[in-house]
């Protein structure tokens, strides 16, 4: 409703007009005052915000929000975490951990801003002295650098029932006064100030670029693009704040290692080959530090396919896997602090910003031709690899398949611009499925790699031993459950259906 | 949504009081509460400082559900709502006797509000008419203040056969005592007498207070202004005693 909208003052003395302004009989009655100091919390990569949803908390509780049109609604409150950052599982169970759960997962909830709210409740009353609109105003105020900001004060208008008309003419009053309402939240306004932009993060490369752009030009647009996103996750990594940072910078390094690896003769072999070397030892410096991550994010449900009798040793294997866990970090953090990181990652920036470089021989093709023939080729190796898959494929001609079900994936990501929305949508989604399972086979069969590698180091018939071993048939079975899941997937994926809507996606002619 | 009528044949024995003080009551309880002034005189919407639309005829309100709706006022109170009463409901009756099933026209109207409520009190005007019949039918609680005093007797008596040969639920029904003077003998011995008489009597009572005759000035209720006074703490006790009755009953 227009009338419960909240509307700017130029400032707090803007009241005394309102109020002289009213029209007769009405009057304005000042009731009570509050003031609070409230946090604004949200992941690094701003998931609340990106699904219209605000946490803020005051002393003792945190309250979780709906965003619209510049309006807060309140969704579920819960008693504020001691931690700070605090994840979901810091939460006792109810639905505010839930609700959480299930937008920011394993990312930490970190705090962002702290925003002085004071607020004035009024009443509008008439001439029987009933309350027949109930106002507020809200002033919120904001540390700058050390230095006191605010934003424009709020008016919010509550309709009272059967009395509409009345809180209609206070909102044609404001409107009246020059006084608009508000289209963002308090909170958006206040990042704002404080030139904190939600939409300054993200963990994908999102480029548009036109059929006719030189490849050499897009590639190089898409490394610096990536480049930042390792570093943005740098100083998360250091400090150590959640598990997926590290994830995040990974897999930009991972996709961005595909990329140039598929479009081989956009640079000069040196530069292509200098890259190689480079960016693969980027990525295994952190592969530790990951492999066990993965472990402990995972250990509840691990818990749960041992019999209750070895969870003890199960316990125990994770205990240790955390001190390794720590350990790998240290070294980690040792590594990305030198200055070799910080130089490698300075000199691919200058090339992406140099005037000339060495070119290859498809430096000046159009992408969009050259997009075409590398996945083209991907498509078609997965064509080709499917169609021998049966009961009998080792495991590693599987995992091949994997490795080309996602070389195909990153360059539908890189490339989305250039192809038509709805038939890419089609193809990812078909994708996806297929990725899914070739993805849960390849863990298992990792983690129980992984397992049999720990069981040498531990004494025979103790309880860890045996804890693993559960856990190993359980991973076993699982995995003869994904294999047959896989061959139905790629069946679908290389059957005809398929081959026609990667016809349509490529067809000439769009954008 | 459950519904409680206050009512009473006779005037002057608190009822308005009383239906004000519930419902403020129940509101403040967590209920979202409605208070229908069903009396022209129009206490209980004084109190509140709520007035009918000057505009419609209250026949619209009558016969339209939306119309009924649309007549609702918020209260100054969290929770609670009030329908207002005008001096054209003297006619009401009139209204009603013209309509079909004449007896369920109020059990409509309140039906077509059951999701925006959790209760309903009924202020009812002081006689014995098809709009009584109305709220007997369609209340799961008819609460009926009492003065004890001989001529009370007689007029709940008469009550009591009303609802026999109307073959209403008689345990609707539930007199209490109101603006009662232990002082007094007479009614110490009404009291007495009565209070096995029928088997809904409530055991929570209203004592003759000061504090409930303010009310008319303050325009507000007892457990507002006088939080802690003997009044506020009667009502309090009689409205739990009330609500457990009615969330007993399932209807």
């Amino acid at each position: 409703m227009v009338r419960d909208r909240c509307y700017h003052l130029g400032s707090i003395d803007d009241l005394k007009q309102i109020e002289a302004s009213l029209p007769k009989p009405l009057h304005l009655f000042h009731a009570n005052r509050s003031e609070e100091v409230l946090s604004y919390w949200d992941s690094f990569d701003w998931r609340l915000y990106q699904t219209g949803l605000l946490l803020l908390s005051s002393s003792k509780e945190i309250r979780l929000f709906k965003e619209k049109d510049g309006g807060l609604f309140l969704l579920t409150q819960a008693d504020l975490p001691r931690a700070s950052p605090f994840f979901s599982w810091d939460l006792k169970a109810g639905e505010m951990r839930q609700s959480l759960e299930a937008v920011v997962d394993a990312r930490a909830l970190c705090l962002l801003m702290k925003v002085r709210l004071k607020r004035e409740f009024l009443q509008v009353i008439n001439e029987d002295n009933k309350t027949v609109v109930r106002l507020f105003v809200d002033e919120y105020k904001m540390k700058k650098n050390s230095a006191q900001c605010h934003l424009l004060p709020r008016l919010g208008i509550e309709t009272l029932r059967g009395y509409e008309e009345e809180a209609q003419a206070i909102a044609d009053l404001l409107i009246s006064m020059g006084h608009a309402a508000v289209q963002s939240s308090p909170y958006e306004e206040a990042l704002e100030l404080l030139s904190v932009s939600p939409k300054a993060y993200s963990s994908k490369v999102k480029i548009k670029m036109n059929a006719d752009d030189s490849s050499a030009e897009v590639v190089r647009a898409l490394i610096a693009a990536s480049l930042h996103i390792i570093k943005k996750n740098t100083d998360g990594i250091l400090a150590d704040i959640d598990t997926e940072f590290l994830h995040d910078q990974r897999v930009a390094i991972r996709r961005l290692r595909s990329l140039i690896g598929q479009l081989d003769g956009v640079f000069s072999s040196e530069i292509h080959h200098r890259f190689k070397s480079e960016f693969g030892e980027l990525s295994r410096m952190s592969n530790a530090v990951r492999d066990l991550d993965v472990w402990l994010l995972e250990k509840d449900a691990y818990r749960t396919l041992v019999p209750p009798v070895l969870l003890g040793g199960l316990n125990i294997f994770f205990k240790e896997i955390k001190s390794r866990r720590q350990a790998e970090h240290r070294r980690l953090l040792e590594m990305m602090q030198r200055k070799k990181f910080h130089k490698l990652l300075e000199e691919w920036e200058r090339f992406c910003q140099e005037p000339s470089f060495p070119k290859g021989k498809c430096a000046d093709q159009g992408i969009r031709a050259l997009a075409e023939s590398r996945l083209k080729k991907s498509f078609a190796k997965i064509c080709k690899e499917g169609q021998r898959i049966d009961e009998n494929t080792p495991d590693e001609e599987i995992h091949r398949l994997r490795l080309q079900c996602k070389k195909l994936r990153y360059l539908f990501e890189f490339f989305a611009s250039l192809f038509s929305e709805n038939h890419l949508e089609q193809m990812l989604a078909q994708l996806k499925q297929l990725q899914n399972h070739l993805g849960a086979f390849n863990d298992l069969h990792v983690q129980q790699v992984w397992l049999e590698d720990a069981l040498h180091s531990i004494k025979k018939g103790s309880e860890v031993s045996a804890a693993i071993g559960a856990l190993m048939g359980a991973m076993y079975q699982q995995q003869l459950s994904a294999k047959k899941l896989i061959f139905g997937d790629i069946r679908t994926f290389i059957g005809a259906d398929t081959r026609e809507l990667m016809k349509k996606l490529l067809a000439q002619g769009k954008k | 949504m459950k519904i409680i009528a206050i009512y009473s044949m006779k005037g002057g024995v608190g009822k308005t009081a009383s239906a004000v003080n519930l419902a403020y009551l129940a509101a403040k309880s967590g209920l979202r509460t409605l208070l229908c002034d069903l009396d022209a005189q129009g206490s209980a919407s004084y109190y509140f400082r709520v007035r009918a639309e000057g505009k419609h005829s209250f026949k619209l309100i009558w016969t339209k559900a939306k119309k009924f709706r649309s007549e609702i006022r918020a209260s100054d109170y969290p929770n609670l709502d009030i329908l207002p009463s005008s001096f054209s409901y003297r006619n009401l009756d009139q209204l009603l006797e013209k309509r079909k099933k004449s007896k369920k026209v109020l059990a409509k109207l309140l039906n077509s509000i059951r999701d925006d409520y959790d209760m309903v009190i009924l202020d009812c005007p002081p006689n014995l008419t098809l709009l009584a019949e109305n709220v007997f039918i369609c209340a799961d609680a008819v609460a009926v203040p009492v003065i004890p005093t001989t001529l009370s007797e007689l007029t709940l008596q008469q009550l009591v056969e009303f609802f026999i040969s109307a073959e209403l639920d008689m345990k609707k029904l539930m007199p209490f005592f109101a603006m009662q003077q232990s002082a007094k003998k007479l009614h110490r011995e009404v009291r007495e007498k009565l209070k096995d008489f029928h088997p809904t009597f409530l055991k929570q009572s209203i004592p003759f207070l000061s504090e409930v005759e303010q009310m008319g000035v303050t325009r507000e209720p007892v457990g507002v202004t006088q939080a802690s006074s003997r009044a506020a703490q009667a009502y309090s006790a009689l409205w739990q005693e009330l609500s457990d009755r009615v969330q007993g009953h399932s209807s």
